[in-house]
């Protein structure tokens, strides 16, 4: 059968010294149709971080609720019994996959493209279909929770629209992370090796293969839960057990998966910060690598075998990990020693997180001494807090940084000293609560919201995890509040370089055309290819 | 050459299969006394973890299995890595024949079937915890999505040129969209607006029939009086008429259709009374003879 009158011209490349790119390609179609059918990936980006951080924002506050419920510790002043528990578990869902990931993700799915020099995202119809997935996803599982779902509620119903909607958040989010995963691997400009790759870039490729290695192993656990859940209720799906085999998630190692991203926004961020070269970039990619690897925790389910915590795997790896992040944190300390300090936001508030998740990587290796006795207490509590924490710092340090370029306006930056601040201080209460009641023995509550015993300054160590929690909360809405005038296309333009940046996401407009780039991009020799150029080492990038 | 993408996914996969022995190895409560009695212990649970249990014994199952297939996930995907040497373009352009590698192409056109994908799971998703019929809903709807996706992803890189390629979609798939599309339409316009008929009594219906039917033409005689309306106009029109059609089906469909047994359309023949001698709408005959038949009073009245 014939389809075409004339066999259509294929594009063959220029075989000149520069790739062949075509024209500016025709801009997508706008308003809402536009965004429905989308496969830009820079609106997906946008709306991964504007949706993701209004969900953040919200568990946060619930998460300071069920805080501040542990600081009366003979009762419950807030929330019932009933609702205690489900709550509990919806704030962490909450926060972790409906706002931490998908924030990092959205930044990924707009940044990554740039960074790596490629016109588009690959896969990009995949990425959109990962946005409205979780999308649908998460208004699910929240519906799910009201309809008395949730891992132990009452309607049977909504309980295996609970898992089911869980599910398909979390096979939401790994497409966005393949699609990232896949751009780092294999859509980069000439010349870009891995090896020249920008740090966030490869923070995401790590952090991406990392949350697809620990998130297959929880979609195994819901998968059995379910299914236990609705032939019998015997042993995996009893109500009593169904949440205990999905925490491990939210516990060390795994959890530190979270903040990742943030060793790559640092990265970028003080090169910017430091107007210099980075120095040992093998090192700084081979210690994003090795946290990265340190972090794989879907092993470590101690619902399954208790004793994990002392067995020496999980104690090599809680403490080694503290090794790749010092070197880290050393080379921060040695680009700001040799290069001329401008402190922006950014670089403040990624500097905060790395040492929020330094404090965790820390409080981590101490949970797994056994003579310390930390074990199941809430000290384990502080450590997810203080990751959950960097995490935060680093969503917030990537919109400061990469805001003016994702909405093209520029975003408040004295906000930004303000949200370093408050997350430190936030961050670090959130932690510290924890930990000091853990250090005391304080066991975490249980389901209907009471507790076994009460340790001395457990209920000091609620109130301070409340207060920093709340901050966060603030931090959010801070970050929100800064990037808000930009992404209602308000005050100041941004330009296209405010930063005077090394990496290619700056060698185009803010925001960047159809096709990111105006022109071929001429082949990459460093990891620092705008450098190259303003030194005179290269010609014009694009 | 191990490329550095290789270097990261092979470094992992050799962490997990090391951490896997260590783990199936430790974690079966092996006695770490250095006395000759246990040494036997220490080499029989090694040599488990080494042989994936087929010799000897792994202590945690669960953890030791979930190391060994992130080291296996690990070390095929290093394996791609090298076997493509991390994409860099050079290779890429060996490959290809070519002096540089091809660019990418970004996708220009708009394309909702990925966001119908999204919501045709969520409706499997309510359907695995409600009822079978949503499950059956968002398969189809799935299936649908799937094909006109893969369409779309084959056009959107058939030539360089994004009209080319979308004429091109254009003229495969509006041969059985437009018919399809146009048979779910009136079914959808058939099925609203019958609810509607049922509900309003039947004079009414008449008059309803009527006026809708002189709106359709009076609005398609004003649309042809003036071509130069704008699309925008025309499509809002539409949308309004889509809305209205589905919101009287739905209110149809809530209200239920009038009451068809009434007085009025029951029917008696003579005869000796009580309830075979009563005949209900839909079971009336039309003839006296057939009357006679069905209620037996030829053969009453000969006898």
């Amino acid at each position: 059968m014939t389809v075409t009158e004339s066999k259509p011209e294929e594009v063959v490349p220029d075989l000149g010294a520069a790739p062949a790119q075509p024209a500016l390609p025709p801009e997508p179609p706008s308003g809402i149709a536009g965004v429905l059918g989308t496969a830009d990936h820079k609106t997906v980006g946008r709306l991964y971080v504007g949706f993701s951080l209004l969900f953040l924002a919200a568990f946060l506050v619930t998460s300071a609720l069920v805080n501040a419920e542990a600081m009366d510790a003979a009762s419950l002043s807030i929330l019932d019994g009933n609702s205690f528990f489900q709550v509990q578990t919806l704030s962490q869902i909450g926060v972790v996959f409906l706002g931490l990931m998908p924030a990092f993700l959205g930044l990924a799915l707009f940044v990554v493209p740039l960074q790596v020099g490629s016109p588009t995202i690959a896969f990009p119809r995949a990425a959109a279909a990962s946005f409205w997935g979780w999308l649908l996803g998460a208004g699910l599982l929240i519906a799910a929770y009201i309809g008395n779902g949730g891992p132990i509620g009452g309607n049977s119903d909504m309980v295996k629209l609970f898992f089911v909607a869980f599910a398909m958040v979390i096979l939401s989010l790994g497409l966005a992370s393949v699609c990232v995963v896949t751009t780092v691997a294999t859509a980069r400009a000439r010349g870009m090796s891995l090896m020249r790759v920008p740090l966030f870039s490869w923070s995401m490729l790590v952090a991406g293969s990392m949350w697809l290695l620990n998130t297959a192993a929880l979609l195994a656990n819901l998968l059995i839960v379910y299914i236990d859940t609705t032939h019998g209720q015997v042993l995996y799906g009893a109500p009593a057990n169904r949440w205990i085999q999905l925490t491990w998630i939210f516990a060390q190692p795994a959890v530190l998966t979270f903040a990742l991203p943030l060793l790559g926004i640092l990265g970028d961020a003080t090169t910017v910060a430091t107007r210099i070269r980075p120095a040992r970039y093998g090192v700084s990619l081979g210690a994003i690598g090795a946290a990265g690897a340190l972090t794989f925790g879907a092993y470590a389910q101690t619902a399954f075998n208790p004793a994990l915590i002392t067995e020496g795997l999980f104690v090599l790896q809680s403490l080694a990990v503290i090794l790749p992040l010092l070197a880290l944190l050393g080379g921060v300390a040695d680009s700001v020693r040799r290069g001329r300090l401008r402190p922006t936001s950014a670089f403040l508030v990624a500097v905060a997180g790395m040492l929020l998740l330094l404090g965790a990587a820390v409080a981590g290796g101490l949970y797994a001494l056994e003579p310390l006795n930390l074990g199941f207490t809430v000290w384990g509590a502080g450590v997810g807090n203080a990751a959950t924490a960097a995490a935060v710092a680093g969503i917030a340090a990537g919109v400061f940084h990469w805001g003016s370029k994702i909405w093209g306006h520029r975003v408040a930056e004295p906000i930004g000293k303000l949200v370093f601040l408050a997350v430190l201080a936030g961050g670090a209460l959130y932690a510290a609560g924890q930990l000091i009641a853990g250090a005391n023995g304080q066991l975490p509550v249980l389901p209907d919201g009471t507790v076994d015993s009460v340790a001395a300054n457990a209920e000091l160590g609620a109130m301070l995890s409340t207060v920093g929690c709340a901050l966060l909360a603030v931090v959010t809405v801070l970050v929100i509040l800064a990037a808000l005038p930009a992404a209602l296309r308000r005050g100041p333009k941004a330009d296209a370089d405010p930063w005077g940046g090394q990496t290619l996401e700056w060698a185009t407009s803010s925001p960047p055309p159809h096709g990111n780039f105006l022109g071929p991009i001429a082949e990459v020799t460093s990891p620092s290819p705008l450098l190259d150029v303003r030194e005179g080492a290269a010609k014009e990038i694009v | 050459m191990i490329t550095t993408g290789a270097k990261f996914y092979f470094g992992l996969g050799f962490l997990l299969l090391v951490a896997a022995v260590l783990y199936g190895w430790t974690s079966g409560g092996v006695d770490w006394g250095l006395f000759p009695g246990h040494l036997g212990d220490l080499y029989f649970e090694m040599l488990g973890a080494l042989t994936l249990g087929y010799k000897g014994a792994v202590g945690d199952h669960l953890g030791y299995g979930v190391l060994l297939g992130g080291a296996a996930a690990s070390t095929t995907i290093g394996s791609f890595m090298v076997a493509f040497r991390d994409a860099d373009d050079k290779p890429l352009a060996e490959v290809a024949g070519l002096p540089v590698a091809p660019p990418l192409q970004p996708v220009s056109s708009s394309n909702v079937w990925a966001t119908i994908g999204a919501f045709a799971v969520a409706v499997i998703a309510v359907g695995v915890a409600t009822s079978g019929w949503f499950i059956i809903a968002g398969a189809v709807l799935l299936t649908i999505a799937a094909l006109e996706w893969a369409m779309y992803a084959w056009a959107d890189r058939a030539t360089g040129d994004a009209a080319v390629n979308a004429s091109l979609r254009n003229k495969i798939m509006n041969p059985i969209e437009v018919p399809l599309f146009g048979a779910i339409v009136a079914l959808f316009i058939a099925l609203s607006i019958s609810r509607l008929f049922l509900t309003v009594p039947k004079l009414s219906a008449t008059w309803l029939f009527l006026g809708i039917a002189a709106l359709i033409f009076v609005t398609a005689i004003a649309l042809a009086a003036a071509p130069k309306v704008p699309k925008a106009a025309v499509r809002g029109l539409l949308a309004l008429a889509a809305i209205a059609v589905l919101a009287i089906g739905i209110a149809g469909a809530v209200t239920g259709p009038r009451e068809f047994h009434n007085e009025d359309e029951e029917f008696t023949v003579e005869g000796t009374g009580g309830p075979e001698d009563l005949y209900v709408y839909g079971q009336v005959p039309t003839t006296t003879a057939a009357v006679q038949e069905q209620s037996g009073h030829s053969e009453k009245k000969g006898e």
